[in-house]
C-alpha cells in the first residue's frame, strides 16, 4: 500500500549503524545493567529471602532516561498525567504496591529486615548535593537489638522496654497489627481529633512518618495508606517533577506538609519521600528568614530477610 | 527476523541465547540482567535504522542507545505473553523521537525545500540535463516531495505510518508499540495514507517509475 507513495524506499540520508556507535551504544546499555546490579541483590540465595520489588534495582544509570507521556499530538488515547487526580494517583499507587507486595517473604521473628535506603539532599542556594546510602538491620519482632544508620550514623537501638512504644511502631510484628482497610487506618491516624484543616494536616504528616523507613511494611499496609491518604482533603499533585534514582517521579503533597510522596510518573510504583527542611531561621536585613533550604528525597533500594546483623543479601 | 516460536521456553545453557524468543530473553534478564543484551544484538540495527530515516543518523546513534537503556530499566513490566520485543522497542524508540518532533519537522521541511530549489534551479539554467541525471534527479526530487508531504501529517499519524512503512509493524504490532486501540491504527493509518497520496498527487511530482525505484541497501 505504501510502495505507491515509495514510503519503504525512502532513505533520505540515512546510512547503517557505523561499529564504533554501536560498540558505545552497546557500553551504555552494558553501564545501565552494570549499575543495576551493583544496586540490586544477587539473586539465587536460598536461605535469604530477597525482596525485588518495585524499589529495587531501580538506579538508573544515564541521564535523561524518561519518555514523555504527553505528546504534542495531543492524543485522547495517551495517558496523560495532567487529568489525573491526587486521590486517582494515590489509588493506583495502591493497586501497584499490591500487586508488587505478592512477593513480600514472610519473616521469622528471630530474623532481621536488611533495607538500604538512599538519601539525596539537595540545597536550594548553589544547589549543592550530598547523599547517603544508609543499611539498617531491624530485629523482626523488636525482641534483638537493631541497627539502624541514619545520615551514615549508626544506631544501636537496644529492644523497647516493658513500657515503651514507638509511635508509628517499627517493628513488624507491631505493625502486622495494624488495619490493612483504608477506612480503618485513616480513623486511627485521625483518633479523636474534630475535622478541620489541622487535622488534615497532622493526618498526612502521620502517614508521612509511617512511610519513613527504616520500616518494612506488611503486606496491605503500604497499599492501605496510599489509599487512606487518597482521602485527606488537599492532597495535590506537585508540578515539580522528581528524578528519583534515575526514575522520573511526581510528588503528591498536601497544602502545609514539608513532606510528599514520590511516585513512578509511569507505573504510579512508590519510590520514596521528599522532604522540604533544614531551615535555620536568621535575621536578614531586618527580617526573620529561612535559610538553608533543601530537598531531600529517600528511596528505599532494597529489602532482603538475613539471620544476622552484618549480613547482607 | 527468524525467532523460535516457543514462548517461554527457559534453555538449559545460556550459549542456547539465539534461539530464545524475546519474551524469555526479557524474563531471564529480571534475574540475570545481563541477559538483556541478547535483545541489543537483536535489534540495534533495526532501531538505529527507524530512527536514522526519522532524524538523522546522528540523533540515531543517540536515540537507539538510549532505547535500550529505556527498555533494560522497563523490563519488568514486559509483557511476557508477546513473543516478539520489536513492537515495544519501536515504540520506546518512537516516544523518544516524539521528544523531537522539531527537529523531525525542521529536517522534512528542509528536505522538502532542498526539492523544490533543485527543481526552480534546473529551470532557471535551462540546460538540458543528461537522461541519466534527469532520471536520479526525479528520483530524489521524488523522495523530497515525499518529505514535505510526511511533514504535513498530524504527528500521531506519522507515528504510525512510519512504524508500519520502516518498522515493519502490523496492525495489532502498532497497537501494543504505542499503547493504543488496534481501532485507532487503522483509521489513523487510513488518513495517513489518503493523506499522503493526496499530498503527494498534488504536487504531482512523484513519477510512475518510484516504485520501481531500485535500492541497494540491504
Amino acid at each position: 500500500m505504501d510502495e505507491l507513495t515509495g514510503l519503504p524506499e525512502w532513505e533520505a540520508d540515512s546510512v547503517p549503524l557505523a561499529p564504533r556507535a554501536r560498540a558505545a551504544a552497546r557500553a551504555r546499555l552494558l553501564e545501565a545493567i552494570d549499575h543495576e546490579t551493583r544496586h540490586s541483590a544477587r539473586s539465587g540465595l536460598s536461605r535469604r529471602l530477597v525482596l525485588r520489588g518495585a524499589f529495587i534495582g531501580v538506579a538508573a544509570a544515564a541521564a535523561g532516561v524518561t519518555v514523555a507521556l504527553t505528546r504534542d499530538g495531543d492524543d485522547a488515547s495517551t495517558p496523560n498525567l495532567t487529568t489525573l487526580s491526587a486521590a486517582q494517583l494515590l489509588r493506583k499507587a495502591a493497586d501497584t504496591t499490591r500487586a508488587d507486595r505478592g512477593r513480600l517473604p514472610i519473616p521469622r521473628d528471630d530474623q532481621y529486615f536488611y533495607t538500604r535506603t538512599y538519601i539525596e539532599r539537595t540545597y536550594r542556594k548553589g544547589g549543592r548535593r550530598r547523599t547517603w546510602t544508609d543499611e539498617s538491620w531491624m530485629s523482626v519482632d523488636g525482641s534483638k537489638p537493631s541497627s539502624r544508620q541514619e545520615y551514615g550514623k549508626v544506631h544501636h537501638d537496644p529492644p523497647l522496654g516493658p513500657h515503651e512504644v514507638a509511635s508509628p511502631p517499627t517493628v513488624y510484628s507491631e505493625l502486622k497489627k495494624w488495619p490493612t482497610d483504608p477506612d480503618e487506618l485513616l480513623a486511627l491516624f485521625r483518633r479523636d481529633m474534630p475535622d478541620s484543616p489541622l487535622r488534615d494536616m497532622t493526618t498526612f504528616s502521620d502517614v508521612c512518618l509511617l512511610m519513613e523507613g527504616p520500616r518494612v511494611m506488611p503486606p496491605g499496609l503500604q497499599s492501605a495508606a496510599f489509599e487512606a491518604l487518597a482521602e485527606i482533603r488537599g492532597v495535590r499533585i506537585d508540578k515539580d517533577e522528581v528524578d528519583v534514582l534515575g526514575r522520573h517521579g511526581i510528588a503528591v503533597s498536601q497544602p502545609g506538609s514539608q513532606f510528599a510522596f514520590l511516585f513512578d510518573r509511569d507505573t504510579y510504583a512508590y519510590l520514596g519521600t521528599r522532604v522540604r527542611g533544614g531551615f535555620t531561621t536568621k535575621v536578614v536585613d531586618g527580617e526573620w528568614r529561612k535559610t538553608n533550604v533543601y530537598d531531600e528525597t529517600r528511596s528505599l533500594q532494597q529489602i532482603a530477610v538475613v539471620d544476622r546483623i552484618g549480613q547482607r543479601p | 527476523m527468524t525467532l523460535s516460536p516457543g514462548v517461554g521456553a527457559w534453555p538449559d545453557a545460556g550459549d542456547d541465547r539465539a534461539c530464545d524468543s524475546d519474551a524469555s530473553v526479557v524474563e531471564r534478564s529480571w534475574e540475570t540482567p545481563d541477559v538483556f543484551a541478547v535483545l541489543f544484538d537483536r535489534y540495534a540495527d533495526d532501531i538505529h535504522r527507524y530512527v536514522a530515516r526519522r532524524l538523522g543518523v546522528d540523533a540515531a546513534d543517540d536515540l537507539m542507545a538510549e532505547t535500550f537503556v529505556i527498555a533494560f530499566q522497563r523490563r519488568r513490566r514486559y509483557d511476557l505473553t508477546q513473543t516478539q520485543a520489536r513492537p515495544w522497542l519501536y515504540g520506546i524508540a518512537t516516544n523518544l523521537v516524539g521528544r523531537h518532533r522539531r527537529v523531525e519537522a525542521r529536517r522534512l521541511r528542509a528536505l522538502s525545500r532542498a526539492a523544490s530549489f533543485a527543481a526552480d534551479g534546473g529551470n532557471a539554467e535551462g540546460e538540458p540535463m543528461e537522461d541519466r541525471v534527469a532520471e536520479r534527479d526525479s528520483a530524489e526530487r521524488a523522495a523530497r516531495v515525499l518529505a514535505g508531504a510526511l511533514a504535513g501529517l498530524p504527528a500521531r499519524h506519522r507515528d504510525v505510518l512510519l512504524l508500519a512503512a520502516w518498522g515493519g509493524l502490523d496492525y495489532a504490532e502498532t497497537a501494543r508499540s504505542l499503547g493504543i486501540p488496534v481501532g485507532t491504527v487503522r483509521s489513523r493509518l487510513h488518513r495517513a495514507r489518503a493523506q499522503l497520496r493526496r499530498s503527494i498527487g498534488t504536487q504531482d511530482a512523484l513519477p510512475a517509475a518510484a516504485p520501481h525505484k531500485e535500492h541497494d541497501h540491504g
